[in-house]
């Protein structure tokens, strides 16, 4: 039998506080194959893995099981400790007794029974571990950056310079996202487009940089180093080539519909590009609404349009592109804050969202920065700041905080107290969050220097009497309810994913949590990675965050894809699935269950008999499967096995931990 | 389950077809082997590989001619000789079962398809009076209750697979089939249910006939024959024989053609469908699939589609 050496991580008070450690210990001893036991108190530090090179030389050890935390944290850690001390890192095995066990039992002698048994499982399982080598794959140094907010430019620019070549797909005729609908930023109260316009210029001037705007994703295939993704342009009906941006042709258009970058507070044209500053500077026809696709005449565009680039005809057109990785920059959209019936979004004009305010007070928006509101353009006296539009609420939204709500609502109030000097602003509020640099400042001198009053309560009623509003609370500091009389509300949605982002997330094979937003693969020590390989994630669309914490992030993401494309090959995980061809019937119902496309048919010839026959088994594309196991479950035959994660292994564990309950003639 | 399955009065005559077709496919070499069934010694037919064409005199057709040929078909996966097979209807999905679980190749067989209107239990009639039981075979009139339970609900009485059809196709009523057998075990709670399974299994005695019979069941080893690993226990206890049923439910899951032939033969009597008719309601149910039980290119539990949810809880 191997020679088995077991390491008990205490982890500090983590495991050992609740599992009698010494006791496993004790044991463990005793097992068939264990040859050496040692509890550290951290495994994983220096010391620690120091004791399993020691342990593994003094003891001849063959097999090392570390009992400690989830692997999903430490198994490369270990891995690499025993490759250190000259053995197959795959001879490992993780008996996960902190997550699995000590965090989640109460009970100090039934957890250290269980963290035994956990132990026990893994060191039947680590003898049938198999020795285990990894492939390599070569990288596509190039990278796909999906949306072109200031997520996306920031992460396309970092691997840009960093002397990549970048292709920015943008869903908009533009790039610039929801930054570029905002006036001003907090704390520092910096004009939005002033900071970003620049780098939008400069993603788009960039040489290694390629702009795909008006453009969505379309299918993605293949794994890390080795993307094949194809990108719908959508038609603009517009010869970018030609084009010269003049925008006559959108003066000249007779059709106005409500403009989506002014969130419906002003209008835009058939053709057009939806702010002054668009990059690239080329409008878009947009078809639904356009007269000539509508009824067959108008082609005032055409007539006016000197560079001759009006294209009625024009197609979608599909681009095929080879990426080594891919950065998942795809933005959010606001909770619909009709669902508050109460609140009357919707239904009274003068009450809107912080994102029609943003419009309202930015001199490039459809009032040219003065705060007017919509029903008669008059400048409101007084306004009340809603926060919480479905932000922690379960009952009506959703149960996350939005994390920037807070902050841009004290701005909002600020920037109005400084147009309106003798307006009255009123922020209701659940708490105040001030969780950043210079925000908690910022917040004072709002109430302190600005005269903005906060009422801790969340409005009950809002409704329409005359021409005023009266937002009903209750003030819970004073206990008491209050009403307040105002002309214009302003309500602060909670941030949520984009309407189509479990489809982005399955186009992708990435995972996504129950709102729908991207799941990063350890929410500390790896967040902006997903959890597949190649494929990373910056701003909003993995959660709420600020301007700047989504620019750290998409900086993150853009120095992990230049770390990636910095080697010419990447080492593969040998964990992925093999086919027993004497046992596969062929019946290839593990292909259409492969989430990577990663099973092909295959020809095999075999001497049956003396005769030569041929038949068809699956194979399996080693740098296509990511080791999911979803065809080892779908063979009936037991042909498919995932290597470290056998079928012998798993069944080994459960006879290890079943041994007690069998029949005593098995 | 509006289907009334009547016996076809021209049977006699089918059969006459039949021998005819086959002596002629083997005569001319079309096929080298015939599969049918012959007289057995109880009168119930049994499964039987024509060779030439006198033996296809033996070939029978007949009210009791229910069990299906297609699991036979792996017995001759070697070599490329041609086979013949008769299949009525639902002998047809069991066909298709092996076709599309690509255990078979279609272009080495030829078909002939035989519509049905409906076929007694064995069972059921060997359980009447002499007297009764020639009049019943004879010339009817026959009580529902004789006929097999597929035919209850049958709306295939058209081979979906055949080269040649022996008589004009019935005409067909679809209807979305129904699982009154299921609404027994969903109605009980966790406990209630594992100690019923528990209580139903422990009379298995292992003989492995509802595996062998199964045209689901196709692998080329079984796993219950795997030693390494050992999937299963080779003792005899209730767990392993709860296993055994468990296993063989999970992977014909999806495939199930839901023809009962499982519970005809089962030398215990269990009520093998009752599971399997669960798992077809289920995958109804959950995945919108009207016949869960007809063979398709792409099997609902035996494809990733990038629609399926993430659960919940994976965040």
């Amino acid at each position: 039998m191997k020679r088995v050496g077991v390491f008990l991580c205490w982890c500090g008070s983590n495991i050992a506080a609740t599992v009698d450690v010494g006791k496993v210990a004790e044991r463990v001893r005793l097992l068939p194959g264990v040859v050496h036991v040692e509890e550290n108190k951290y495994t994983c530090s220096e010391p620690g893995q120091a004791s399993i090179i020691k342990a593994i030389k003094e003891h001849g050890l063959e097999r090392v099981v570390v009992a400690a935390c989830s692997p999903r944290l430490h198994e490369p850690t270990f891995r690499r400790t025993l490759e250190t001390a000259g053995l197959n890192p795959y001879f490992l095995e993780m008996a996960n007794v902190r997550e699995h066990c000590s965090w989640v039992h109460p009970d100090r002698e039934k957890a250290t029974d269980k963290a035994f048994d956990l132990v026990r499982m893994a060191v039947a399982r680590v003898l049938k571990n198999e020795p285990l080598a990894r492939g390599s794959i070569t990288i596509e140094k190039r990278a796909l950056v999906l949306g072109g907010g200031i997520a996306g430019i920031q992460a396309a620019l970092d691997i840009a310079d960093a002397g990549h070549e970048v292709i920015l797909v943008e869903r908009e005729p533009t790039i610039g996202g929801r930054m570029a609908q905002l006036d001003k930023t907090f704390p520092t109260l910096d004009c939005s487009s002033c900071i970003l316009t620049p780098k939008m210029v400069d993603a788009a001037k960039h040489p290694k940089i390629t702009l795909y705007t008006y453009s969505e994703l379309e299918k993605v295939e293949g794994y890390i180093g080795n993307f094949h993704v194809t990108v719908r342009k959508r038609a603009r009906s517009v010869d970018e080539t030609l084009c010269t941006g003049c925008g006559l042709c959108q003066t000249k258009c007779p059709t106005k519909v409500p403009s989506e970058f002014d969130v419906g507070t002003g209008l835009r044209k058939a053709i057009y590009t939806p702010f002054p500053q668009a990059v690239p500077n080329k409008p878009v026809i947009d078809r639904e609404n356009c007269t000539y696709y509508k009824t067959g005449k108008c082609r005032v565009c055409e007539r006016v349009c000197e560079a001759k680039a009006i294209r009625f005809d024009q197609e979608d057109v599909l681009v095929e592109e080879r990426v080594g990785a891919i950065v998942v920059a795809t933005g959010f959209d606001l909770f619909d804050c009709s669902v508050y019936g109460e609140y009357g979004y919707g239904l009274y004009p003068d009450v809107i969202d912080a994102l029609q305010f943003e419009r309202l007070i930015n001199a490039s928006g459809p009032t040219e920065g003065k705060i007017k509101r919509p029903s008669d353009h008059e400048i409101p006296r007084s306004v009340a700041f809603v926060l919480c539009v479905g932000s922690r609420d379960e009952q009506k939204g959703v149960s996350y905080c939005s994390r920037a709500c807070c902050m841009y609502s004290v701005k909002h109030a600020t920037q109005y107290m400084d147009k309106v000097k003798d307006g009255r602003a009123y922020v209701f509020y659940m708490d105040i969050r001030t969780p950043g640099k210079a925000y908690e400042e910022f917040y004072k001198r709002s109430s302190v220097e600005y005269g903005v009053q906060f009422i801790r309560g969340r409005p009950s009623k809002i409704y329409q009497k005359g021409d005023k509003l009266i937002v009903k609370a209750e003030d819970t500091l004073l206990g008491r309810p209050v009403e307040a009389e105002v002309e214009m509300v302003v309500l602060a949605p909670a941030m949520v994913p984009k309407r189509d982002a479990a489809r982005t997330a399955q186009t992708l094979g990435v995972s996504y949590d129950g709102f729908g937003f991207l799941n990063e693969a350890h929410p500390k020590l790896r967040p902006v990675e997903t959890n597949t390989a190649g494929i990373y994630l910056a701003g909003v669309c993995q959660g709420p965050k600020d301007i700047p914490d989504t620019v750290a992030q998409a900086s993150a993401a853009g120095a992990k894809v230049a770390a990636l494309f910095s080697r010419d090959e990447m080492a593969t995980e040998p964990m992925i699935a093999r086919v027993d061809e004497a046992l596969c019937s062929g019946c290839l119902w593990c292909k259409p269950v492969c989430p990577y496309k990663a099973i092909e048919a295959r020809t095999v010839t075999e001497k049956v008999h003396g005769r030569t026959v041929s038949r068809e088994v699956a194979s399996v594309n080693a740098g296509l499967c990511q080791g999911c196991g979803a065809c080892t479950v779908a063979c009936r035959d037991g042909a498919m096995n995932l290597q470290g994660f056998t079928n012998e292994q798993v069944i080994t564990a459960v006879d290890e931990l079943l041994a007690g309950l069998r029949p005593a003639c098995s | 389950m509006p289907n009334n399955p009547t016996l076809d009065k021209n049977m006699t005559e089918t059969e006459t077809a039949l021998r005819r077709e086959a002596a002629r496919l083997l005569s001319q070499g079309e096929v080298a082997v015939f599969l049918g069934h012959e007289e057995g010694w109880d009168g119930v037919p049994v499964p039987f590989a024509a060779s030439t064409a006198a033996e296809a005199g033996r070939l029978v057709w007949n009210p009791l001619s229910a069990p299906h040929l297609a699991k036979y078909l792996l017995d001759r996966l070697e070599g490329d000789e041609k086979v013949g097979i008769v299949v009525n209807g639902c002998g047809s999905l069991a066909l298709d079962r092996i076709l599309k679980d690509r255990r078979f190749p279609r272009e080495r067989l030829h078909v002939v398809g035989i519509p049905c209107s409906g076929m007694l239990d064995p069972a059921r009639v060997a359980a009447l009076s002499d007297e009764e039981r020639e009049r019943v075979l004879k010339d009817g009139p026959v009580d529902p209750g004789l006929f097999l339970d597929r035919c209850s609900w049958c709306d295939v009485p058209n081979p979906v697979v055949s080269d040649t059809l022996l008589s004009e196709p019935l005409p067909v009523v679809r209807h979305r089939p129904e699982y009154p057998r299921v609404a027994e075990l969903e109605a009980m709670d966790r406990e209630e249910r594992a100690e019923y399974l528990r209580g139903l299994y422990e009379r298995c005695i292992r003989c492995f006939a509802c595996r062998n019979v199964c045209p689901a069941c196709n692998c080329r080893e079984c796993c219950l024959d795997q030693w390494e690993p050992l999937w299963l226990g080779r003792a005899t206890s209730p767990a392993e024989q709860q296993m055994f049923h468990f296993i063989r439910a999970f992977d014909v899951a999806g495939r199930c053609i839901r023809c009962g032939e499982c519970e005809r033969v089962c030398s215990v009597g269990l009520p093998l469908m009752e599971l399997n008719d669960k798992f077809l309601k289920d995958i109804t149910e959950l995945f919108g699939v009207e016949r869960p039980h007809i063979p398709a290119d792409v099997e609902p539990l035996g494809c990733f589609e990038p629609g399926d949810p993430d659960l919940e809880d994976h965040g």
